[in-house]
């Protein structure tokens, strides 16, 4: 403290100069240099430094080709670029592939020609492009590009040589399939594009690009299909990508919430997707894919409510199977939701409604339970809602043993100890199972959270309270929307031609026309005779 | 993103006004039937439904003369200032009464069936709030709320009907006719109030998106209540019987209580639980034509405000009554200002034409 007290009241001029270089040392690169190109090597490279000199990835590579000896400067990042392309096909040539043109032409490369010379003649490497702005520069070089400096000249060139260690395509965890294709989208942006690409050659499939993120600048990829996709979408889409106005988008996930309509909502109104065959079909039913850089999830726009229902699967088996299992999944979800409170608001309110031996049995096994259902349900749920958490943070080989010690716990323990009776354990399985019966995490982790109300209300009104609850969460349903799109449809407001794929899907052959949710503005999607 | 149909669809005008009928009546119907006609029930009832289905189609009439417009706004077209605004002041009262009606009612079944020992104000309070939020959404939020719930709601009605054809005694309706067509002539004004709820096609057509559609929907709306309400009739009398059924306050809920679902016990406490969902659209309904008649009346644009003024009205109004002789009068207020309402249509129907003729009609 007294130290820089002293500092400002000395007068001593030396002291200022110290006290400016330090905060400008603290001062963002680009408010120290102007960053302007100049043609002279050693400048563009000073320019450079002041960005990147404290880091220690940078590597810098000066050398003289030609017996001119013009000076250049090889400037990446290490890790990000691939060495031996560096090597062998930027490297290599600019020395020794120089001298011997020289030697075999009979004439020295002289500093004039020589960006011309290097463009066209002495580097091996499919991609290459000029920049004449150091931030698009500095953009590609800690993009993994190499940037070339040549003296004499305003440009500079960036040779495309990426090559990081990344994850291989693996099968999706979080959506798997017995009979679908076993990949799934990594981490890197390219990587999943290509996978796109490959499951669609239509030249109208668009893969557009757009920066994100103030300091991350991270790439983001909107794709769709020009001719199915309607342009009012897009445009929509578009517009609220470009608001995005933050400094680093750290995933789909993310970059999910930064786009959608309703915040107040337990209920994700994008649908996320590990499937590149899932992304694909969306795409040919009129929506838009999002990908992100740096996350193996694909967004999918619009959602409505159905789609969560829905798994890749379900058109791989035949449509009655197929059907049957879409209900099932649809019993799930108000298994998931209401098993716990309707049996709170029957046992406390209405044990009329339960056959007369059932409520004998479940009154005698409640016998010894010290509380009243509605605590014995929360406990239950909560600890099971605690167990799937730790085993899902866990690393695998522990989280199986946190499974089998809540199965004790839950299962045998609790029962013995008369905390809960054996029906609500039961209820708490039900609950828990039908959960995970929903195809897509995030809308099965929000119907789950939600009976924690439901049993509040269970409590507290019985059956009415649920039937309150239940029209609450209807009426918040179809008042939400996914990019303008009526989030509940097909049932509300109801579309005829898309109950085809619905709780029943119908067989493949039926399926003529493309669902009309995303209002593609090409229908057909199989010939109509 | 604009949507390229935005605006109610066919099925949507047509699941309002079924769920708009339905509603309440459905639990007074057999003893309303029963008790001015005896066993000619069934067919007055059946007459009633047809005489409303006419009614019904009267109202998209009248309404499909000024097909951008709410009752609210014509009638002043056609029945001049001051005269109008009596008949749109006339409307909202009306509107106003039937919601405290349904939703005492509603609160009172409630409490006799579900909740013997929670105070009616609860009930009510959480339903409004409920109405409040719901309604909040506009036209668009209801319609779709009623599409969702009409399936569910007619599932459950007709699978009640249907496990209770067995218990039908055919004898029962022997002495059909055996007092000539009085009792039918009786019945049939009485009967007629219970297909109330149709006047909300009076507001719906300039909502439409396709206002050709407006009279086929509107009328096919109709249909399900006719069978809905003729079918429990047929029940009533045929399981109960008519004098029993004239006597009982809620003789659906006796059939469905008839009912032995193996994992059921009391099926009735289950087909409440689904006719609160039809009471809620029922209720929305109302409250909407309400804030919105009175937005009209006063020129503005948006009812939203209205209608956080207006659920404290209705709930004072449900809250009034201490006894059911009290509860009849608001009843009969209700119903006198229902069968005015639709009645109505046809004189206004025959003067927006002649004043169209004459051409004076802007529309």
């Amino acid at each position: 403290m007294r130290i820089i007290k002293r500092d400002r009241k000395s007068k001593n001029p030396k002291n200022y100069e110290i006290i400016k270089e330090r905060r400008n040392s603290h001062l963002p690169s680009e408010k120290q240099v102007n960053t302007d190109l100049s043609d002279k090597v050693e400048e563009n490279l000073k320019k450079f430094c002041a960005f990147l000199k404290e880091s220690s990835d940078m590597v810098i590579r000066k050398f003289k080709p030609g017996n001119n000896g013009i000076n250049c400067d090889l400037l990446f990042v290490d890790g990000l670029v691939d060495k031996t392309v560096v090597n062998v096909n930027i490297l290599k040539p600019l020395m020794s592939g120089v001298i011997e043109f020289e030697i075999k032409e009979e004439r020295k490369v002289q500093p004039e020609e020589a960006y011309e010379f290097v463009l066209n003649h002495a580097v091996y490497v499919g991609e290459m492009m000029e920049v004449d702005n150091l931030d698009e520069a500095m953009l590609r070089l800690l993009s993994g590009e190499v940037v070339l400096i040549i003296d004499g000249f305003r440009k500079l060139l960036v040779i495309g040589a990426r090559g990081w260690s990344m994850r291989s395509i693996s099968d999706p965890e979080t959506e798997g399939v017995i009979r679908g294709a076993k990949e799934g989208f990594t981490e890197t942006l390219r990587v999943n594009t290509a996978l796109l690409r490959r499951k669609c050659r239509d030249p109208n499939m668009v893969i557009k690009t757009i920066r994100l993120g103030r300091r991350s600048k991270t790439d983001i990829a909107y794709i769709y299909i020009k001719g199915i996709t309607n342009p009012v979408l897009l445009k929509e889409v578009e517009e609220r990508l470009q608001s995005v106005d933050i400094d680093q988008i750290i995933s789909s996930g993310h970059l999910e919430q930064l786009i959608q309509d309703n915040t107040m909502t337990p209920i994700p109104q994008i649908q996320a997707t590990e499937r590149p065959d899932k992304a694909i079909s969306n795409l040919m039913e009129g929506r838009i894919i999002i990908l992100v850089d740096n996350s193996p999830f694909a967004l999918i726009i619009p959602t409505t409510f159905t789609q969560f229902f829905q798994s890749p699967e379900d058109y791989n088996e035949r449509w009655i199977v197929t059907s049957f299992i879409r209900s099932l999944r649809w019993v799930a979800s108000f298994l998931a939701v209401f098993t716990p409170a309707v049996y709170v608001a029957v046992l406390t309110y209405h044990p009329g409604l339960i056959p007369t031996r059932l409520a004998l049995s479940i009154a005698a096994t409640r016998e010894g339970v010290p509380f009243p259902s509605i605590i014995e349900a929360f406990l239950m749920e909560i600890t099971i809602e605690l167990l799937r958490e730790s085993g899902a943070r866990l690393p695998t080989s522990i989280g199986q043993t946190i499974g089998i010690v809540g199965g004790i716990i839950i299962g045998d323990a609790a029962v013995n100890a008369g905390l809960t009776s054996p029906i609500m354990v039961i209820i708490v399985s039900l609950t828990a199972i039908a959960s995970f019966v929903i195809p897509t995490y995030s809308a099965a982790i929000a119907l789950r959270t939600m009976r924690f109300p439901f049993m509040i209300l269970a409590a507290v009104l019985g059956l009415y309270g649920v039937i309150i609850g239940f029209i609450l969460i209807n009426i918040h349903l179809v008042s939400i929307k996914s990019f303008g799109i009526d989030f509940m449809t097909p049932q509300a407001p109801t579309l005829f031609q898309d109950l085809k794929d619905f709780v029943i899907r119908a067989p493949a052959r039926k399926m003529r026309k493309r669902p009309l949710q995303a209002y593609p503005i090409d229908m057909i999607r199989m010939d109509m005779d | 993103m604009h949507i390229p149909h935005k605006g109610l669809t066919g099925f949507q005008v047509c699941a309002i006004v079924t769920l708009s009928v339905i509603g309440i009546s459905v639990m007074f119907i057999p003893q309303r039937a029963t008790h001015s006609s005896g066993v000619d029930g069934v067919l007055v009832t059946f007459i009633a439904g047809i005489l409303s289905i006419v009614l019904a189609g009267m109202i998209i009439l009248v309404s499909n003369q000024f097909p951008n417009k709410t009752i609210i706004e014509y009638s002043r077209q056609i029945l001049g200032k001051h005269l109008g605004f009596m008949y749109d002041a006339i409307f909202v009262v009306y509107t106003l009464l039937a919601s405290s009606y349904v939703l005492r009612g509603f609160a009172d079944v409630i409490k006799i069936v579900l909740l013997p020992r929670t105070p009616l104000e609860v009930i009510m309070i959480s339903m409004l709030l409920l109405i409040l939020y719901c309604v909040q959404g506009g036209i668009a939020v209801i319609a779709r709320i009623c599409e969702l719930f009409i399936i569910p709601i007619l599932l459950v009605i007709f699978f009640t009907m249907f496990f209770n054809i067995s218990e039908v005694e055919l004898y029962r309706y022997r002495d059909t006719l055996s007092n000539g067509f009085d009792p039918i002539l009786k019945g049939v004004t009485s009967v007629t109030i219970s297909y109330l709820g149709y006047e909300i096609l009076f507001f719906l057509i300039p909502f439409m998106y396709n206002k050709k559609k407006a009279l086929i929907s509107g009328l096919a709306g109709m249909i399900s209540p006719i069978i809905v309400y003729t079918g429990l009739v047929f029940l009533s009398i045929g399981i109960i019987g008519a004098l029993p059924t004239s006597e009982l306050i809620y003789p659906t809920i006796h059939l469905a209580r008839q009912i032995g679902v193996q994992f059921i016990e009391r099926f009735d406490i289950f087909f409440i639980v689904f006719w609160i969902l039809a009471v809620f659209t029922n209720l929305i309904v109302y409250i909407y034509m309400a804030a919105i008649s009175l937005t009209r009346i006063l020129h503005l644009r948006n009812y939203k405000p209205f209608i956080s003024i207006l659920i404290p009205v209705c709930y004072i109004i449900a809250i009034l009554p201490q006894n059911v002789v009290q509860i009849n009068l608001l009843a009969d207020m209700v119903n006198y200002g229902g069968i005015f309402i639709v009645l109505s249509s046809v004189p206004l129907l025959a003067l927006a034409l002649l004043r169209k003729k004459g051409g004076r009609g802007s529309a």
